[in-house]
């Protein structure tokens, strides 16, 4: 060809070119800036995702509570996507997957037998984590924060304010599971039955101001050990009534 | 102690989604905004593979046509197709008679030089494709002084502020008194005798079609019919041409000279050339350069250059430079005249635009009266005979 040996003036198509140039290269970078955030924002999403919720100790378990719960409220769905991790973490590398891949229909069989089977042989210390899950899931529980004397939004709070036409809503107001995270006390143990208490916001004096009241039965405690002064915990439950300065709930599950 | 009601608590929102947080809407919606225009700006523009295009040099040879493309604008222009033009500069008969094969086009000044080339690629069966993409007149560019002697012998009128007509019969036979211009105007005091400089015949277009002329207008605006009366003809002119000694190389740039007076008073160039001058001036210096003027030959002859496109690259150029307007505007404002659709004459851009540019515009150069130039073959024989030109190499 003619001009094949020829020398590019560089300069000069620099002197066309770079408003183009200038676009291309900012079209480029937009590129790896949206790219590059969406696989971060991902790969967060996926670690969250992955990450199950790091078990806290189970202080107490109200075990009947949670049975009837779990069997009552149609978790099957949770316990199946349990089973499948469990199963898939129990069968490795691609022969677990083949052996699941090519089990057709025979695997939903497999798969209605073993459940059926977890049901009734399940452990209530099992079970509690998919509950868990479950509720959350399905907005069933409002996360509460008696320190600081907040709560987030579900559904049943959004209806609770709308209800009361407030911005704020009092915990007596909610008829669902709540999850209280505050600092407890033993105050009582009549008979078998420990009561712990705690104060809501933060005072200087725990015992001064109104408390949330949680009675527990001695046989749900985990550990006879039951830690001398304050402690923080997580309490599962339902609330049940206000009653002189004490709002009472319901333990199904005390965690620490 | 006594509550009677449990206190309020305020409500909060729940953590949002990854994909909801401002940390992650802001960078990614805002990235995604500017390479969705980036994108579809690229695409409207055509240059989604720019930096993946390669530049295509087209290599060419050409005579005066070269001040097109060494023009910075035609090179910018172009460089926005992709296209990068290299230049070989040589005479235009000397194109014709020298090695192609280097060269995607070639770009030869006239008729006779195209024709020998077209001959020549359809003899070796060839790839050959012609363009036109403008034309110029040959004109006598001189210096007012020396125009004004011309006119005072009855030689040349004037028209417009820049131009004189010259028949050529008359300016021939000035010629061949072989006097000096001091007998035409004492005041100038060059004691050479009058004649008009141009390039080597053998080489050169325009002398070429200068010699045409003037054989045209000493045989009584007729042409040589046969060799010897082509040959004898030549004899006949070769003094009125010889005048000169020794032939310039590039007449435009002898006349344009700060001291062109003495190198050319009468210069054989292209009316292109003296119109570039005028307009750079012009734009200079608010005044067009009124000490240079123009003779056109009132039997004109439209020299038309024909760029010759040797391969695909050659092709590709000739398309441009005859489609593209930019390159049409650009060839206006170097002074040559476009062709506009089916009109020879061409003048509406042209005038349109010299006017604008403020520069008187001419209207000689495409007169009724046209001179004629021999067949090839007999140009070739009279070309020869005048020039004594060597045998070019195989």
């Amino acid at each position: 060809m003619p001009g094949a040996d020829a020398v590019i003036d560089r300069g000069l198509w620099w002197s066309v070119w770079w408003p183009w140039v200038a676009v291309w290269a900012l079209t480029a970078l937009a590129v790896v800036v949206a790219v590059g955030a969406f696989a971060l924002a991902w790969s967060a999403r996926a670690r969250a995702a992955r990450t199950r919720h790091v078990p806290e100790i189970t202080f107490y378990l109200h075990e009947k509570s949670v049975m009837d719960l779990y069997r009552a409220g149609g978790y099957g769905d949770a316990l199946r996507r349990e089973v499948e991790v469990r199963e898939g973490a129990s069968t490795e590398g691609w022969f677990g997957f083949a052996t699941r891949f090519f089990r057709g229909h025979r695997r939903r069989t497999d798969e209605r037998e073993m459940v059926s089977r977890y049901i009734t042989t399940a452990e209530p210390i099992e079970v509690i984590g998919v509950l868990i899950d479950a509720l959350d899931a399905a907005d069933g529980v409002v996360h509460v924060d008696l320190r600081n004397q907040t709560m987030v939004r579900t559904g049943a709070v959004a209806a609770a304010q709308e209800k009361e036409g407030s911005a704020t809503v009092r915990l007596r107001q909610l008829d669902g599971y709540v999850s209280v995270r505050g600092v407890f006390r033993m105050t009582e143990h009549n008979g078998g039955r420990p009561v712990f208490l705690a104060p809501f916001g933060d005072p200087d004096d725990p015992g001064a101001g109104p408390q949330l009241r949680v009675e527990c039965h001695q046989d749900g405690l985990r550990d006879d050990e039951i830690p001398e002064g304050p402690f923080h915990a997580r309490c599962l439950g339902k609330v049940q009534s206000w009653n002189s300065g004490e709002l009472v709930v319901r333990p199904i599950a005390i965690f620490q | 102690m006594s509550v009677s009601t449990d206190p309020p608590f305020r409500v909060v929102d729940r953590p949002l989604s990854v994909y909801r947080r401002k940390r992650f809407l802001v960078p990614f919606l805002s990235a995604t905004a500017v390479a969705l225009v980036g994108v579809i700006t690229l695409f409207a523009g055509g240059v989604v593979a720019l930096p993946f295009d390669r530049v295509v040099v087209i290599r060419g040879k050409m005579a005066s046509k070269s001040d097109f493309f060494t023009d910075p604008e035609v090179q910018r222009i172009l460089m926005g197709y992709g296209l990068q033009v290299t230049v070989d500069k040589a005479g235009s008969r000397d194109i014709a008679n020298g090695d192609l094969d280097p060269y995607d086009f070639v770009f030869p000044s006239g008729q006779p030089a195209a024709d020998l080339i077209k001959d020549r690629r359809t003899r070796e069966h060839r790839h050959t494709k012609v363009f036109k993409p403008f034309f110029s007149p040959v004109v006598l560019a001189t210096y007012r002084e020396y125009a004004e002697a011309l006119r005072a012998n009855g030689i040349a009128t004037p028209q417009g502020p820049l131009y004189y007509d010259m028949p050529m019969p008359a300016f021939t036979a000035q010629l061949g008194r072989f006097a000096p211009w001091r007998e035409l105007d004492p005041s100038l005091r060059n004691d050479n005798q009058v004649t008009a400089q141009t390039s080597d015949v053998c080489s050169s277009n325009s002398a070429g079609t200068y010699l045409g002329m003037v054989a045209f207008a000493e045989n009584g605006n007729r042409i040589p019919q046969d060799e010897e009366s082509a040959r004898a003809l030549a004899r006949k002119v070769k003094p009125l041409l010889t005048i000169q000694g020794m032939p310039g190389d590039d007449m435009a740039r002898s006349y344009l000279a700060p001291n062109g007076q003495t190198l050319a008073p009468i210069a054989v160039i292209y009316e292109h050339q003296f119109l570039a001058h005028q307009i750079r001036v012009k734009r200079q210096t608010g005044r067009v350069d009124d000490r240079r003027v123009l003779l056109y030959p009132a039997a004109q002859l439209q020299a038309v250059p024909e760029l010759i496109g040797l391969d695909e690259a050659g092709d590709r150029l000739g398309e441009l430079m005859t489609t593209d307007p930019d390159l049409r505007a650009r060839a206006l404002e170097l002074g040559f005249r476009v062709f506009e659709g089916d009109d020879p004459a061409t003048a509406g851009e042209f005038s349109r635009f010299l006017t604008g540019a403020g520069i008187p515009v001419p209207t000689s150069g495409i007169g009724n009266t046209e001179t004629f130039l021999p067949p090839l073959p007999l140009l070739e024989l009279m070309i020869n005979e005048v020039g004594q030109c060597p045998v070019p190499t195989p």
